[in-house]
């Protein structure tokens, strides 16, 4: 199993943060809205306790999930899952500020079908942001499936995106993140579920770019010595 | 008129893209929801510009812009995704696509390039 440094998540923390940030701009232009994410919080977690980290079991959530897949060699290799996941209370709140209507005053146990296509697209299009990040490290052409859109319980949602990585993996890198819409606060989660060959990969590549970038710090500091 | 053809599965982006061109007097719009129907609507209603999705359902985006640019060279097709990893540009590129907007976009960004392929 890959064992990660506390430098190997920041590193990684901050990659996606990169992409993310990026994306919660432009959607933010995109959108016409005043959004925000914080820096997210990443953490390798048992996949067994990532139930724990996310909410009650009996939670409502709505969830896009897409797979990824590496091009190596013109072949396409399995490289994990990435899950966008809200509270329903959040999704329904975004979903009615992309919208550009205000959200609703009562609650309700149901998104509309415009709800579902505009939460969809967010999850895409931040999914999409985080992998160019991820692509660039891995030296690797993502290759990602269409998004599945999943609105029920926590446990039902995570035990069909958990059931293809479980037997293969052990640990998943998690990412928590909150956005701020116009003063509304959204919690929002994200989950890199990577297979543990392309985490290892993951792991090889950032410690040969922090190498190389040590070896280029003593070259300038110490060229004129 | 301009008639322009929005091939996205996502009914959100969709409206998006509607309310950016219409806004700046492109209203002949037509709409396709999958990678098979875009390459049908193409052979159909001959639009003349495509905003075409990559991950779409049926057929991806890829492989519709492989399909119209076989029955036309000269079709004008803009790529507009979220993927935006250079080797799927440049691939796009290759393939025969005009342009290139990456998700999520700034308005003026889908404008400046329909109006640079329209020509």
């Amino acid at each position: 199993m890959t064992e990660l440094s506390k430098f190997e998540i920041d590193a990684i923390a901050e990659i996606i943060n990169i992409g993310a940030g990026h994306a919660s701009n432009a959607l933010s232009v995109m959108t016409r809205k005043d959004i925000h994410m914080s820096f997210p919080e990443v953490k390798l977690c048992p996949i067994e306790k990532i139930p724990q980290l996310l909410g009650n079991p009996e939670d409502l959530v709505a969830a896009v999930y897409l797979k990824i897949e590496g091009k190596s060699n013109n072949k396409l290799i399995p490289v994990g899952s990435l899950i966008f996941m809200l509270q329903h209370d959040s999704a329904e709140e975004l979903a009615a500020l992309l919208e550009n209507r205000k959200p609703p005053k009562e609650k309700s146990f149901e998104l509309g079908e415009m709800d579902v296509s505009a939460l969809e697209e967010t999850g895409n299009i931040l999914s999409g942001a985080s992998l160019t990040a991820i692509s660039k490290v891995l030296d690797m052409q993502l290759v990602e499936s269409l998004p599945h859109f999943a609105h029920d319980m926590l446990q039902a949602v995570l035990s069909f995106c958990l059931i293809e990585l479980a037997p293969k993996a052990t640990d998943a890198l998690t990412f928590t993140t909150a956005f701020e819409v116009e003063g509304h606060e959204i919690d929002a989660y994200f989950l890199l579920l990577l297979d543990p060959e392309s985490l290892e990969l993951l792991s090889k590549r950032l410690r040969t770019l922090f190498e190389d970038m040590l070896a280029e710090y003593i070259e300038e500091e110490y060229s004129d010595a | 008129m301009t008639k322009i053809l929005l091939a996205d599965d996502s009914a959100f982006m969709r409206k998006i893209l509607t309310n950016i061109l219409t806004k700046k007097g492109y209203t002949d719009l037509i709409e396709a929801v999958d990678g098979e129907e875009t390459v049908a609507a193409y052979t159909r209603e001959k639009p003349d510009l495509v905003l075409l999705d990559i991950v779409m359902k049926k057929k991806y985006g890829t492989e519709a812009l492989k399909d119209i640019m076989q029955m036309d060279p000269n079709a004008k097709i803009i790529m507009v995704s979220a993927v935006g990893q250079e080797k799927v540009i440049e691939e796009a590129i290759q393939l025969g696509a005009k342009g290139f907007v990456v998700k999520p976009f700034k308005e003026e960004e889908v404008l400046s390039k329909v109006k640079e392929v329209l020509g």
